[in-house]
């Protein structure tokens, strides 16, 4: 801005001295020759800082990107899974299997889940009595499989 | 024939039984398909709407409105009074609540106050040129019949003067425009992130990253050029325009047309390119989060048939609050930017018009060069409003846009 402010004082004390030039000179031979010098003046004193106007300045590649709330996008990925985890629990429970907790490793980020591993703790699983002759892990294991869409190498049994 | 009719009677009679038990059938079923129905849907419609509160409320707590906060309390209080409350947070969940509010008679109320505030304040100024250029005018016409050089001193004196003040008045302008553009600029730094946020989190990650670029440019890079170019082109002009109405002698009027010149096309080529990229990656990004997430919810309905209904609503759910939130926070900060650009535009139209109102008034009154002077910094100004509305403008279309991409329910 220092810079801005030099040229333009520069310019209008060019201008200025045409003028005290027009008020104090006689009309005459000289004062049209120093009316054209000051004019040669004024356009040179414009003219020249453009030589020395640094383009680098006008840089703009150092902009930096937005920075996206990851923790928000997280919270709200981590929401839509508790949401499938409850409703595959909800599941295991109409069909006769209480207390089975099950997590879900995976990503939510896009439009589908991605599951990467289904772990099913039966810990605490209370069967009712027309389960208690069946292979549980099977059955666990095939409504898991309807629920989800996934394959049987991805959902993981602890107890 | 007695038989016959006997025989055609009882088949209308046995097909009219028929049909009725059938019309019964299907009435009854669909009495029973449609209480069901209306069960599952009041089922639904009551539990949907208390889930739809708790996620708005854990994602509006979850979203750091504190600097939003601040912009707004550095705001006057007549701004303020616009929005009908003093935290971000409580704009947001108005708009999303759709409460009634007072926007427009506080807008209107605001308007009219800053317009006579403006006036009131201008008119002093205008009052004290054209009463200079009177007395000028009766001065010059004593004088210049004597002394054509105490005319030409005299005028010099009128002529300064008269650029003293609306100089002062320009700069005045000038850093209003560079405040209220800094501002701009730090509003689009904070809602910017916010929205693709919002964005990324309803699954539209593909359209978020798509515009990140474009909003960067639009935040840093444009408003840099339009703070570090345009502004000191506008100064080069009015500049010009001082000198060149200064002496017959020195004549640099066609500069200050150059640089105006100069200054048309830039905003012109930036303002086109910028929007017309926005516009087609807008058009052709946002369909394809809406139609995987389409494809996405029926791959959920029809492969895992009694989850996936539960499942796609419960989603549904989220990612509406998401969407709503994203949506409402897009308004507030159009109001905000309204509130922020609205004044410093009225300001300059106000001046602009004032002195193309004195150069009217002076032209039957002094010379050329004063009233083509108040008409050159009256052209001039006109960049100032072109660089406000532009930012503005860009702001504005690249919310919208980001606003109706995303809501893929």
């Amino acid at each position: 801005m220092s810079d801005i402010s030099r040229w333009i004082i520069s310019i209008s004390g060019m201008v200025l001295i045409g003028v005290l030039i027009e008020v104090v000179l006689p009309d005459g031979k000289m004062s049209k020759l120093l009316k054209s010098i000051v004019g040669i003046f004024s356009v040179l004193i414009i003219i020249l800082p453009l030589k020395n106007f640094d383009f680098n300045s006008l840089n703009f590649s150092n902009i930096s990107e937005f920075v996206i709330d990851e923790k928000f996008v997280e919270e709200r990925e981590s929401e839509k899974i508790i949401l499938v985890e409850k409703e595959v629990e909800r599941n295991l429970e109409l069909n006769g299997y209480k207390y089975v907790s099950v997590k879900i490793l995976g990503d939510y980020s896009g439009s589908e889940l991605q599951i990467t591993n289904v772990f099913v703790d039966i810990a605490n699983i209370v069967l009712i009595d027309e389960n208690l002759n069946i292979d549980k892990y099977t059955n666990i294991m095939a409504i898991i499989k309807a629920s989800l869409n996934v394959s049987e190498e991805h959902v993981i049994f602890y107890e | 024939m007695i038989k016959n009719r006997i025989i055609i009677a009882t088949l209308i009679l046995l097909l009219s039984v028929v049909i009725a038990t059938v019309f019964l059938m299907f009435k009854n079923n669909d009495e029973k398909v449609l209480t069901t129905k209306n069960h599952k849907e009041f089922y639904f419609e009551t539990s949907t709407e208390d889930e739809l509160e708790e996620n708005l409320e854990n994602q509006l707590n979850d979203i750091d409105f504190s600097e939003l906060d601040n912009i707004l309390n550095n705001l006057d209080a007549e701004k303020t009074n616009i929005f009908g409350g003093s935290s971000f947070l409580e704009i947001v969940t108005k708009f999303i609540n759709a409460e009634d509010s007072d926007y427009y008679d506080n807008f209107l109320t605001y308007a009219f106050s800053i317009l006579f505030d403006d006036i009131i304040e201008l008119i002093p100024y205008f009052a004290i040129i054209i009463a200079m250029c009177i007395t000028y005018s009766l001065i010059s016409q004593i004088s210049s019949e004597k002394n054509k050089s105490l005319g030409n001193l005299i005028h010099i004196i009128c002529f300064s003067s008269v650029a003293v003040i609306v100089l002062k008045i320009v700069l005045q302008l000038m850093n209003d425009v560079s405040t209220t553009i800094a501002s701009v600029e730090s509003q689009m730094e904070i809602i910017f992130p916010i929205i693709l946020t919002l964005m990324t989190a309803v699954g539209s990650s593909v359209t978020a990253s798509t515009f990140q670029p474009l909003l960067v440019i639009l935040t840093s890079g444009i408003t840099k050029l339009f703070v570090t170019i345009l502004v000191p082109i506008f100064i080069f002009s009015v500049v010009f325009g001082v000198i060149g109405n200064l002496s017959n002698n020195v004549r640099l009027d066609k500069f200050s047309k150059f640089f105006s010149s100069l200054f048309n096309w830039i905003v012109g080529i930036v303002f086109t390119i910028f929007i017309a990229f926005l516009t087609l990656h807008g058009l052709t990004v946002s369909s394809i989060d809406s139609i995987s997430f389409k494809t996405a919810k029926y791959a959920i309905k029809s492969y895992v048939p009694v989850l996936g209904s539960y499942l796609s609503d419960g989603i549904s759910v989220i990612i509406a609050s998401s969407v709503l939130i994203k949506n409402a926070v897009g308004v507030a900060g159009l109001l905000l930017l309204f509130a922020t650009i609205f004044a410093p535009v009225i300001k300059i139209v106000i001046v602009i018009l004032l002195l193309k109102l004195c150069a009217a008034i002076l032209e039957p009154l002094c010379e050329k060069q004063i009233h083509e002077f108040l008409y050159s910094i009256a052209k001039s100004l006109n960049m100032l409003t072109v660089c406000l509305i532009a930012v503005g403008l860009m702001y504005l279309i690249s919310v919208s846009l980001l606003m109706c991409c995303s809501n893929i329910l």
